[in-house]
């Protein structure tokens, strides 16, 4: 008889911990749609490594209230119908929040189905979803702000160079619409400062060789050249631009994403005195930040080894904690859902991120991740900062979208 | 049961159903069946001539508006890096039109990183000496609707290069 009613207590314990949600797993979902092996895996590896490091981090102190993050990471190879079809296959993973599509063409595919699944969608700088407010999030500053803001810095520059008249700018990038970003609004910033374009020049990812391109630019006069492309891209434009003697005589830009450590390392001699713009912490000023120490602690090698956009994944991981803690404190867990999560991005304003990058621009009327940019330049095959924060300037609403 | 009781209930039921006939809108005219096909359905795995053969999915009976997902399926024992044992790979997509219509063309991408398994070189540029074809045969090609979860099936056969 004893044995009986132990086993009907035993059967009700069980059944009870078995339905009673607040024993189960309270976790949600981050989708991203990565480039592990294909033209952008050298930076989304590293960036992929330091979102997936922090939450790793994250839930082994609880989570957000008990409430963890499930990362799944899915390598799209930068092909956008492998990055729809795998949207598509997420979709309905339980609690899906975010979805981080790694390039702009898959984040513009993506964007409407994300919108009709009511999720928070992030994308790397398109100023069209600025333009167009939606659930669309970029990470920091559009790629027209920072192009803006470059703009500023070379009028500077010119000035303290003592050189009179105008100076005229070329452009160089991928023939993708990310490549064709930064003009859109950029270009129009540029003639509104006075600063005169070159025909820009759009080149097929994976070219080898970039010297006709540069011609036409030096041809053209130019005495400044902004390069786009995910690195090695821009180190490898870089490096032919200084085979052919234009380094000497042209000032080059990168936007956010060349060169990191991984261009640096293949070619110091060609990148000296290049500039970048960067909505994120580069070179030391990454390596020397304290949460760096996780690259370390999740054995992903030495520490001079970690590639600066490492940061910058942190920095997506930190985003969705700081909204997960005002959504569960004000709707709880159980409501948890894509529409209470984009409502609680726009309430972001201000948040702080270590320092990693500019506070969070987010808001009812914000899509930028951050507004600011830092200046940093390649000195002795390290890249050095110039400059401290600066705001960069709206130029996505330029541009009629 | 006597024959009166049959006609009554016979009598009842017709009633019953009467108004459900009449009102065509509870009995709307059946969707189209969402359909597939592809141009052309047999494709030569010859490199670079790939690149200059557009593999185009066209398609009927989707929701309007709706986007179309194209999955090659694939055969046990196909691996393609960044693909999990069991599952599809995503080869091309598109938009339905106001009229259910969608086309949807196989980007260069997928071509090198699907149909071809290319791997990168480490200054990220497709490797030559990587290329690595998908085995030859008839695969099966998925489409499906992301709103309206319809689903439609054709085949597309891939054969060897044919020597010229």
């Amino acid at each position: 008889m004893r044995k009986i009613l132990c086993g009907i207590i035993m059967l009700i314990f069980l059944f009870i911990a078995g339905v009673i949600p607040g024993h189960a797993q309270r976790e949600v979902t981050y989708l991203s749609l990565a480039d592990y092996t294909a033209a952008i895996a050298g930076l989304n590896v590293p960036a992929d490594m330091g979102c997936e490091d922090y939450i790793k981090d994250l839930n082994s102190r609880g989570g957000v209230d008990g409430v963890k993050i499930k990362f799944i990471g899915v390598d799209t190879r930068y092909d956008v119908a492998r990055g729809v079809s795998a949207y598509k296959r997420y979709r309905n993973e339980p609690k899906l929040l975010v979805v981080n599509a790694i390039g702009t063409p898959i984040g513009k595919a993506v964007a409407p189905l994300a919108t009709k699944d009511k999720l928070v969608q992030l994308v790397p700088g398109d100023g069209e979803f600025q333009a167009n407010l939606g659930r669309i999030f970029a990470w920091g500053p559009t790629y027209q702000d920072a192009f803006a803001a470059t703009v500023d810095w070379l009028l500077a520059d010119w000035k303290k160079k003592g050189k009179t008249g105008m100076p005229k700018l070329g452009f160089i990038s991928w023939d993708s619409a990310y490549g064709k970003e930064p003009l859109r609004g950029g270009k129009e910033y540029a003639e509104k400062m006075g600063v005169t374009l070159a025909p820009p020049e759009f080149f097929p990812p994976g070219t080898m060789d970039h010297t006709v391109y540069l011609n036409r630019l030096a041809k053209a006069d130019v005495n400044y050249i902004f390069v786009g492309g995910v690195d090695p891209t821009p180190t490898n434009v870089i490096r032919d631009a200084h085979k052919l003697g234009l380094t000497k005589t042209i000032q080059f830009f990168c936007d956010y994403w060349g060169p990191t450590s991984l261009g640096t390392r293949l070619h110091p001699e060609a990148l000296e005195g290049t500039v970048i713009v960067s909505y994120y912490l580069r070179g030391d000023d990454a390596r020397k930040h304290p949460l760096a120490n996780l690259w370390t602690k999740y054995g992903r090698g030495k520490l001079e080894d970690m590639n600066e956009v490492y940061t910058i994944g942190m920095a997506w991981a930190m985003t969705l904690e700081a909204a997960l803690k005002v959504a569960l404190k004000e709707v709880g867990y159980k409501k948890l859902d894509g529409e209470v999560i984009y409502q609680t991005y726009q309430k972001l304003t201000g948040v702080q991120r270590a320092g990693l990058q500019g506070p969070c621009a987010y808001s009812p009327t914000s899509r930028r991740g951050s507004w600011e940019v830092k200046f940093y330049q390649v000195k002795g095959g390290n890249v050095v900062p110039i400059s401290d924060w600066i705001k960069a300037p709206d130029a996505v609403s330029l541009h009629k979208f | 049961m006597n024959s009166f009781k049959k006609i009554i209930i016979v009598f009842s039921l017709l009633m019953f159903l009467l108004p459900f006939a009449a009102c065509s809108t509870l009995f709307p005219p059946p969707k189209p069946k969402a359909t597939v096909a592809v141009t052309p359905e047999k494709v030569e795995l010859a490199f670079p001539g790939i690149l200059r053969v557009p593999i185009v999915f066209t398609g009927t009976g989707w929701k309007p508006k709706e986007m179309v997902v194209v999955d090659l399926v694939l055969p046990s024992g196909v691996q393609i890096q960044g693909v999990k044992p069991g599952e599809d790979v995503g080869i091309a997509y598109g938009e339905a039109d106001e009229a259910g219509n969608f086309k949807g063309e196989v980007p260069a991408t997928a071509k090198l990183n699907t149909l071809f398994r290319v791997g990168w070189t480490p200054i990220l540029t497709p490797d030559p000496k990587t290329l690595n074809p998908i085995p030859t045969g008839i695969y099966t090609i998925k489409a499906s609707g992301a709103d309206s979860g319809a689903l439609a099936t054709t085949t597309l056969e891939f054969v060897a290069p044919i020597k010229k």
